[in-house]
């Protein structure tokens, strides 16, 4: 114990070759199955789940959510106690239209709603605005490369950059689900393994910890404060954040990818699902080894890292058993890799379809535009890896995505419900709404006010500017609205199907009625925030 | 590839019974079934055989990716409602489609689209109306996955529409069924 010795780099490599390996030989299988382009029909609902949450959280978690509970124990799960309602949200209102618009990026339902402006204007905040947190998550695997090699970090973000462009555009090796469920195999078990080892270490055991907990307030989740500046109230958490969450799955293109590629509504819906039940137990299980190590350093007389993001490396790296550390090492690099292809891969394709294929070249043949996306992908690497540099002043990695996040997302999240649930809403609207929604988010920033909040600020605003500004410009023509009206309610339709209906079968009574999927994610919810509520009644006796 | 070369029609895989509570699910009171004429090619390595099907029209905004082998078997009367799904697509509205598919998918990179699979074919549907609160409503359900086909109801809509207009150009006319095959 305490390096990284030469078995754990032994272990890195076989992984790392392993991972290689299993991605190769199943995408080989995979060709001549429905799996290779179903995404796994024939594969079990908890590995996709599993491989679901390796694209969504990987190795941020695995060293952001560990900082974050050693700073403030589990006050900030406020930040995802909302995400459940924030799946709901868009398993009802937004997926279906994305759906049935039959659009490979979502920024062209925009494009049609409200004109090429409006599109090219919400895909180029993606663009900076992924393009800006994938530089965090390219700077997580370096940090962890650091800590354990004791190079500095600014050589391994290029390192982890190369490794990352070239995975990318050699078209990922983990791109079957099973390599993503052996990492998050590999990840949970890194942590359950910290769990143990570091109740192991203390004299009281779980006690030790609850009481440590209870003592300094950490399990103090729900915060009714009704002030804006507490950053992570329940209200904060719940107004900014279900739209900070709506935003960021459905609206930006590196998350919504999975649901408009996947062959059905409800395929899509379905991954949506998983994370809707997945994530905050996860966020949680994180946050809480956050609160064991903060007992940990007390009672073992250790200072802490200054730099946060740190901590859960540095004590996986000395207090693992020799060869265990390079296997969850190497976990965290593998769903590292996985969360960089899926983000590198989304800002190429939104690059290339939605501003070269649509300003620059148009008719250019199909080599032509692979090619031009690989050339995307590393620009895009370079990009990121500009950024990943200053990562390390931003705080806990896990924050800094989603604070990055919170500039564009409600203004974002505005205009898509704009185009979505208002018929006279127009280009010109849809345009000053995100400005002024934006500038509205940076007026707020500058305050003291919680920046969960600047998600519902940058909302509210781009849609009450955005209409009023609509306002002033004819009403959108029938053509525009196509996507988002559904033409069966015309007089006409109506008659159709009445006359249609009239003829057809009717459907037994015994027929098996299960309704509204999302109510589970909403009760969900419900029964997530009385279990946090219980244990922080515990906690303050 | 032969355009106007009659329609064939994909083995319908989910029968009345397995369609009636998928479709109950989503609040039809009332089903038949249908057939919506689509056109299909082939993607694939540049020499091997076909790894999954394209299916669209003209005036669909996407392709569907339909994965395995296609089946087709000769169109024979049955009974159910059969809608025209549009014209055929150029094969660059194909290959563009494809390019996109495969951009989200570096994997499918490889694959490419075989213009000679070019043909038509009927896809089999489950049509469900629902009375709803304020609009009847129409659910379109796959009759080879039973999965709902948001996707195809612009199309399916059209249809019904041109076919109404058909029947009443040409006076009232019988309905093609009044039963629902199992």
């Amino acid at each position: 114990m305490g390096a990284f010795t030469g078995w754990d780099t032994a272990v890195l490599i076989v992984y790392v070759v392993g991972i290689a390996w299993v991605g190769a030989r199943f995408g080989k299988d995979q060709e001549s199955t429905q799996d290779y382009f179903l995404g796994g029909r024939k594969i079990p609902g908890w590995a996709i789940g599993l491989s679901v949450m390796a694209t969504q959280a990987s190795a941020i978690t695995f060293i952001g959510a560990p900082g974050w509970g050693f700073e403030g124990g589990l006050e900030r799960l406020a930040t995802f106690i909302n995400v459940p309602l924030a799946m709901a949200v868009l398993i009802v209102v937004l997926v279906p239209i994305f759906h049935r618009a039959g659009i490979y990026s979502i920024y062209e339902l925009l494009e049609r709603r409200f004109g090429a402006l409006t599109r090219s204007l919400a895909a180029l905040l993606f663009l900076v605005a992924r393009g800006l947190a994938t530089g965090v998550v390219l700077y997580a695997p370096a940090l962890v490369l650091s800590v354990v090699t004791g190079w500095d970090v600014d050589l391994t973000i290029v390192l982890m950059a190369v490794i990352a462009v070239s995975y990318t555009v050699l078209g990922g090796i983990s791109a079957v689900i099973w390599t993503d469920v052996i990492q998050m195999f590999v990840l949970w078990l890194g942590a359950i393994l910290s769990m143990v080892l570091m109740v192991s270490s203390l004299p009281g055991g779980w006690g030790d910890v609850f009481a440590y907990g209870a003592a300094n307030g950490m399990f103090d989740t729900i915060d009714l404060s009704l002030d804006p500046t507490v950053t992570y109230s329940l209200w904060a958490g719940l107004i900014g954040g279900v739209v900070m969450h709506v935003a960021y799955f459905g609206t930006d293109q590196s998350q919504i990818q999975r649901v408009l590629t996947s062959p059905s509504i409800a395929e899509g819906q379905r991954s949506l699902l998983i994370g809707g039940y997945l994530l905050v137990p996860q966020m949680l299980l994180f946050l809480f080894i956050g609160v064991m190590l903060a007992a940990y350093y007390q009672q073992h007389g250790l200072t802490a890292p200054e730099n946060l993001n740190e901590l859960f490396p540095r004590y996986v790296v000395n207090a693992f058993p020799v060869g265990v550390t390079g296997l969850v090492i190497a976990g965290v690099f593998a769903a590292a890799m996985s969360s960089l292809d899926s983000a590198l891969n989304s800002l190429s394709a939104v690059t290339v379809r939605d501003f070269y294929a649509r300003y620059v070249r148009p008719d250019a043949d199909e080599k032509h535009y692979l090619k031009a996306s690989r050339w995307a992908t590393i620009f895009w690497g370079l990009y990121a890896t500009a950024f990943a540099f200053f990562a390390g002043n931003l705080g806990p990695v896990i924050e800094a995505v989603n604070r990055i996040g919170s500039w564009f997302y409600g203004a974002l999240l505005g205009t898509f419900l704009l185009a979505v649930l208002s018929h006279r809403s127009n280009g010109r609207g849809a345009v000053s709404g995100i400005i002024i929604g934006m500038a509205a988010v940076w007026a707020v920033s500058q305050t003291d006010v919680s920046w969960l909040y600047q998600n519902f600020v940058g909302l509210i605003v781009s849609v009450v500017v955005g209409y009023a500004v609509s306002l002033t410009a004819p009403a959108p023509s029938a053509a525009q609205l196509s996507d988002v009206v559904i033409d069966e309610t015309a007089p006409d339709m109506q008659a159709i199907l009445k006359g249609r209906s009239d003829g057809a079968a009717e459907i037994g009574r015994d027929a098996r009625l299960t309704r509204r999927r999302c109510i589970g994610l909403v009760v969900w919810f419900f029964v997530s925030l009385a279990a946090l509520a219980l244990l922080q009644g515990w906690a303050n006796g | 590839m032969d355009t106007t070369a009659p329609a064939s029609r994909l083995a319908r895989q989910l029968g009345a019974t397995a369609a009636e509570p998928r479709l109950r699910r989503y609040g039809a009171e009332r089903f038949e079934p249908a057939w919506l004429s689509l056109w299909a090619v082939a993607v694939g390595r540049e020499t091997g055989a076909p790894l999954a099907w394209l299916l669209a029209a003209d005036n669909l905004p996407r392709a569907m990716l339909m994965a395995g082998a296609l089946t087709p078997h000769p169109a024979e009367h049955d009974g159910a409602l059969v809608l025209e799904g549009g014209r055929p697509p150029t094969l660059p509205q194909f290959e563009r489609w494809w390019l996109w598919e495969r951009l989200a998918r570096p994997r499918r990179w490889s694959l490419r689209v075989q213009p000679a699979t070019l043909r038509a074919v009927e896809f089999p549907l489950w049509l469900g109306y629902s009375p709803g609160r304020r609009h009847a409503r129409l659910i379109v359900l796959s009759g080879l996955s039973g999965e709902a086909l948001g996707a195809l109801k612009p199309a399916v809509l059209a249809g019904l529409r041109d076919r109404a207009r058909a029947e009443t150009a040409s006076g009232p006319s019988t309905r093609d069924d009044d039963r629902v095959p199992g």
